[in-house]
C-alpha cells in the first residue's frame, strides 16, 4: 500500500482486546487521514451526545498518508475525540516523532474504546500490540513517565502519554508526545485519562511506501527547496520561533492585554517576543520529524527564580501568560509553559483561565480566600504558581482546571470568560483584525486560530495583502483557509508548510505519494468535506452557536490603528453561511451534504 | 584530498530528514532504519549528533571482510558489493563506530556509499549540518572562529 | 520620527531602533536605510526591480500597514512610529 500503510488497531480497554483491521480505504480516499479519517471513524461510531469523560467516548490516533515519508514536514498526527473543554468534536494535532513511528510500526490509527479499571498503556512492537500494567506511571509527570517508559520498553520508543493533569480530569489536559509536543487543546488528555490510558509507547521497524517514487521525490525536494527560499521557513521561523509574531502583531495594535481588558497594545511586549528569547533564553531551534522549517525553541533559564528549561513558548503560549495576564517578564513565562508541557496541559487555556481569575480578583468577585493570595494583572510569580497549582490539582488550581468559562460562571460573569463554545480564543484581537473573529466565531473546535489562520493575509500579507479592518472578503477567505488547514492536518504534514507552499505543491505530495490523477480542486474538496463532517457532529451535539463574547462585540478598542472599533462579526457571518451553503442559521443543507457525499 | 562528509553536531535540528532521504534513495522506501546515517539525540546536553560511515583511511570493513565485498570507490567511499556479501557479519562487529547494518528488505548488509558522490544527506540537510565538501578547499570552523572576531573587534559595516 | 527594527532585520542594522527626522515619504526613507545600511538593506525593501515594497518587508505607520495608506508614497511626519518587520509568521 502506499502513502497509508492499511491496518487500524482497535483496542478495547474494558474488554483488554486487540484487533487489526484493515484500514476503511473508500474513508480514507475521501476523508484522507489524521482530522479527516479519525473524524470520519468516530462520527460513525459514536453518539454526539455522549459524555465526553464516559467510557462511551472513543479516543482516536490517526496519522496521515504523509505521516512518516520524506514529503515536507511529514511527522504529524492527530488525536480525536468529544472534547471535554467545549462539548464539540475536538481534534487536535501534533508533531514531533511519534506519528512517524506509528506508521512504520504498520498501524495508520488506533482506536480506543470503553475504559480500563485500572492504570494501563499501550505497548507496540511492530506487530506486537499489548495492553501492559501501568500502575506505576500513575501520577507521573509526562517527562517521569516518558523516562520511565524508555527504560521499561527500550531507548527507540516513542512515547505518547498524559500528565498527572489529565489523570484529574482538567478540560484543557493534553497529550504529550516526545515529551515536548503536544495534542493539546479541548481537554483530549483528560479523555485519555478517564479511561485510564496513561500512554502509549511505540517502536516500528517497517517501511512507509510511494506509489510513484521518481515523481514522489521530484514533489519533496520541489517543496522543500520553496520552503527553504522562503523567508518564513527558511529564515525567520528557524531563528526566532513562532514567538516572532509578538512584535508584529502588537505593533499591529493587534496584541490582547488583560483578558482583553486594557485594549490591545502592550508597552512591554518585546520583552516577551522572539528576539527577546532568542537573545536570552535560546540554546538551539529544533525540528520535528523531516522538517525543513525547525522552528522548535529549545530554551534554557539560566539562573533566577524561574531557573528552568525544556522546549518552547510558542506564540499563544507566550502571548496567553505574557501580555494577557500583563506578564512582561520573559523567564516566568518560560517556566510556566516548561510546566504545562510536563503536567500535560494546554498553556493558552491556562494562561487565558488565569487572566480571567485576575479580573475578576481585581473587580472583587473572587473571595481571596478562594485564591490563596491577592490575584492582579501583571504578576509573573503568580502565573507560575497557579500554574504549578493546577497541575498538582490542588486549591484554587482544581478550579482553574476547569477553564475560564466554567470559572467566570462560578463566580457571576461568564461573559468575562473570553472564550468562544467555551474555549479560549488565543492571541489575536478580532477588533483590529476583522477576519480571525469571524474564524474564532466558526471554528468546529471553538475559540481557534489555528484552523483558519487569515492572520496570513491580513496581517503577514501571505498569499497577499488585505486590510486587516475592513470586513468585506473576509468570508470567502476564511472558508479557503478552513479547507485546505482542514486537508493539511489530515494529511500528516505540518500546517507550517503553508508559508512557502500552495495548494499545487501540497496536493502534488499527495498524488505521488498514494498514485492518484485527482485535481488539486478535487483534492481541497476533502477539506470543506471534513469541515461539514465536523460542523453536522457539532449541530446534533447540540454545540452553542456561532458567536463570540460582548466584550468583542461592544468594548472599543481605545487607542491605535483600530482606535474605536470592535468586532464586526454579524458582517461577515451570513455571508460565510452562504458561500459555505448553509442556512442562515449556520446549518450545512441538505443539497449540500449530498453535493459532498456525507453519509451518516 | 576529495570531498567528504563532515558533521556540524551543533547545527543538527533533530529533523532526520537525512534517515528520510538516505532509506529512500537506496531503497526507495521511507524507512530510518534502513538509513546509513542515524541521528543520536541527548536530551539532557540539548544536542543531536548525525553518526554515519567515515569511510576510515584503514578501514577495518574491507580488511575484515572474508570474501572481498567491500572494496573502494573512485569517490573515496568504501562500497559493499550486494552480490559478494555473505552476510556473515564480521563487518558489523569489525566497524568501531557501529555504522554497518543488516537490511532486512534486500537481506544483505548496507553502509554508506556517499551516494556515487552527491551524498543525499548532504544535499537535503535543512541546517547545514552535514555537509559534503573538501576540507581543504573550505576552512570552515576556522573561518568561524575569525569571523566572530571580525564582529567583535571589527567597524560596523555599512558597505 | 523613530524607526524600530525587528527580527532579522537587527542582523543588518545592529540594533533595535533609531530617530531620524522625518523622510516625506517611504519611498524616501527606503533610500535613506539603504544608503545607510546597504544592499543586503535595499534587497529587502525593495522588490527586485525596485519599483515595489518587497516581501521580505512589512511596514507599519501608526500600526497600519503601508500597503492600506499610499505604498511608498505614504507620508510621514515627525511624530510617526515606523516599524519594520521582515516576513514572519507563526501559528
Amino acid at each position: 500500500m502506499n502513502g497509508w500503510v492499511g491496518t487500524i488497531l482497535r483496542v478495547d480497554l474494558a474488554a483488554k482486546t486487540i484487533k487489526k483491521e484493515p484500514l476503511n480505504l473508500k474513508d480514507a480516499r475521501d476523508y484522507v487521514g489524521g482530522r479527516g479519517l479519525g473524524t470520519k471513524y468516530f462520527c460513525d461510531e459514536v453518539d454526539p451526545k455522549v459524555e465526553p469523560l464516559s467510557p462511551e467516548n472513543k479516543l482516536i490516533f490517526m496519522s496521515g498518508p504523509l505521516t512518516g515519508t520524506g514529503a515536507a514536514s511529514a511527522g504529524r498526527y492527530e488525536v480525536v475525540a468529544k472534547a471535554p473543554l467545549t462539548g464539540t468534536i475536538g481534534a487536535a494535532n501534533s508533531g514531533g516523532y511519534f506519528g512517524p513511528e506509528l506508521k512504520y510500526a504498520g498501524y495508520d490509527g488506533i482506536i480506543f474504546e470503553n475504559s480500563s479499571d485500572s492504570p494501563v498503556y499501550l505497548y507496540i512492537n511492530d506487530d506486537i500490540v499489548e495492553i501492559r500494567d501501568a500502575n506505576n506511571l500513575w501520577g507521573k509527570t509526562v517527562n517521569e513517565a516518558t523516562d520511565m517508559l524508555n527504560g521499561e520498553c527500550g531507548e527507540s520508543f516513542k512515547v505518547s502519554c498524559i500528565g498527572p493533569t489529565g489523570e484529574n480530569g482538567c478540560l484543557f489536559s493534553g497529550i504529550i508526545n516526545d515529551k515536548h509536543r503536544a495534542a493539546g487543546r479541548g481537554g483530549l488528555g483528560a479523555v485519555m485519562g478517564s479511561k485510564k490510558l496513561k500512554a502509549l509507547a511505540v517502536r516500528g521497524t517497517g517501511s512507509v511506501n510511494v506509489a510513484r517514487p521518481e515523481k514522489f521525490m521530484d514533489a519533496i525536494v520541489d517543496a522543500r527547496a520553496k520552503l527553504k527560499a522562503h523567508p518564513v521557513g527558511g529564515a525567520g521561523l528557524p531563528a526566532y520561533g513562532s514567538n516572532v509574531l509578538v512584535n508584529i502583531i502588537n505593533e499591529s495594535g493587534g496584541l490582547p492585554v488583560s483578558n482583553w481588558r486594557d485594549g490591545a497594545y502592550f508597552p512591554d511586549a518585546a520583552a516577551i517576543g522572539g528576539e527577546s528569547l532568542a537573545e536570552k533564553y535560546l540554546v538551539k531551534n529544533k525540528g520535528c520529524f523531516g522538517c525543513s522549517i525547525s522552528c522548535a525553541r529549545v530554551t534554557r533559564v539560566p539562573d533566577g527564580p524561574f531557573k528552568s528549561s525544556g522546549e518552547g513558548p510558542e506564540y499563544e503560549a507566550a502571548w496567553a501568560y505574557g501580555a494577557d495576564c500583563g506578564v512582561s517578564d520573559l523567564a516566568a513565562i518560560c517556566k510556566a509553559n516548561f510546566l504545562c508541557n510536563e503536567y500535560g496541559m494546554d498553556p493558552i487555556t491556562l494562561g487565558s483561565t488565569i487572566a480571567c481569575a485576575m479580573e475578576l480578583s481585581e473587580m472583587g468577585a473572587i473571595p481571596e480566600s478562594d485564591i490563596g493570595f491577592k490575584l492582579k494583572f501583571g504578576d509573573p510569580q503568580a502565573i507560575v504558581d497557579l500554574t504549578e497549582a493546577v497541575g498538582k490539582n490542588e486549591g484554587f488550581g482544581k478550579i482553574l482546571a476547569l477553564g475560564s468559562y466554567r470559572l467566570a460562571e462560578k463566580y457571576g460573569h461568564p461573559e468575562l470568560s473570553m472564550s468562544v463554545k467555551k474555549q479560549e480564543m488565543p492571541a489575536y484581537d478580532a477588533r483590529a483584525i476583522q477576519g480571525i473573529g469571524l474564524e474564532y466565531a466558526t471554528s468546529n473546535r471553538g475559540g481557534c486560530h489555528v484552523r483558519g489562520y487569515v492572520i496570513s493575509p491580513e496581517v503577514l500579507g501571505v498569499p497577499f495583502k488585505v486590510d486587516p479592518l475592513v470586513t468585506e472578503g473576509k468570508a470567502g477567505l476564511l472558508k479557503l483557509f478552513q479547507d485546505l488547514t482542514a486537508l493539511i492536518d489530515s494529511l500528516g504534514i505540518c500546517l507550517f508548510t503553508t508559508f512557502g507552499l500552495g495548494l499545487p505543491e501540497i496536493a502534488s505530495q499527495y498524488r505521488e505519494a498514494i498514485g492518484s490523477n485527482e485535481s488539486d480542486e478535487e483534492i481541497l474538496l476533502k477539506g470543506e468535506r471534513i469541515w461539514n463532517l465536523e460542523k453536522h457532529f457539532n449541530i446534533a451535539a447540540g454545540v452553542e452557536k456561532d458567536t463570540l463574547p460582548p466584550r468583542l462585540l461592544r468594548e472599543k478598542l481605545p487607542e491605535g490603528a483600530a482606535e474605536g472599533r470592535v468586532s464586526e462579526l454579524y458582517e461577515m457571518l451570513s455571508e460565510y453561511y452562504e458561500l459555505r451553503g448553509w442556512d442562515n442559521e449556520g446549518v450545512p443543507t441538505p443539497d449540500k451534504v449530498e453535493a459532498l457525499g456525507i453519509k451518516l | 584530498m576529495s570531498k567528504q562528509l563532515i558533521v556540524n553536531p551543533e547545527k543538527c535540528v533533530s529533523c532526520r530528514t537525512c534517515e528520510l532521504m538516505c532509506s529512500f534513495g537506496h531503497h526507495n522506501t521511507f524507512n530510518p532504519r534502513l538509513s546509513a546515517v542515524t541521528v543520536i539525540n541527548y536530551e539532557a546536553a540539548m544536542t543531536s549528533v548525525p553518526v554515519m560511515c567515515m569511510q576510515c583511511e584503514e578501514a577495518a570493513c574491507m580488511k575484515v571482510c572474508p570474501v572481498g565485498a567491500i572494496s573502494q570507490d573512485g569517490n573515496g567511499a568504501f562500497v559493499m558489493d550486494p552480490d559478494k556479501c555473505i552476510v556473515c557479519k564480521m563487518c558489523m562487529s569489525a566497524c568501531p563506530l557501529g555504522n554497518i547494518s543488516f537490511s532486512p528488505i534486500t537481506k544483505k548488509m548496507f553502509k554508506c556509499d556517499l551516494c556515487g558522490g552527491d551524498p543525499k544527506c548532504a544535499k537535503y540537510c535543512p541546517s547545514n549540518a552535514i555537509q559534503f565538501i573538501d576540507p581543504a578547499e573550505s576552512p570552515g570552523r576556522k573561518k568561524a572562529v575569525a569571523e566572530r572576531f571580525k564582529d567583535v573587534f571589527g567597524e560596523v559595516v555599512t558597505e | 520620527m523613530k524607526i524600530k527594527f525587528f527580527a532579522t532585520y537587527r542582523d543588518i542594522t545592529k540594533c533595535k531602533e533609531i530617530d531620524i527626522s522625518a523622510t516625506p515619504d517611504i519611498r524616501a526613507l527606503f533610500n535613506l536605510l539603504s544608503d545607510n545600511y546597504g544592499t543586503r538593506m535595499r534587497e529587502k525593501l525593495y522588490t527586485p526591480d525596485g519599483q515595489g515594497i518587497g516581501e521580505d518587508a512589512i511596514i507599519l505607520v501608526n500600526g497600519r500597514n503601508v500597503l492600506h495608506m499610499g505604498g511608498l508614497d505614504s507620508a510621514l511626519k515627525d511624530s510617526d512610529i515606523v516599524s519594520v518587520f521582515p516576513l514572519v509568521a507563526g501559528g
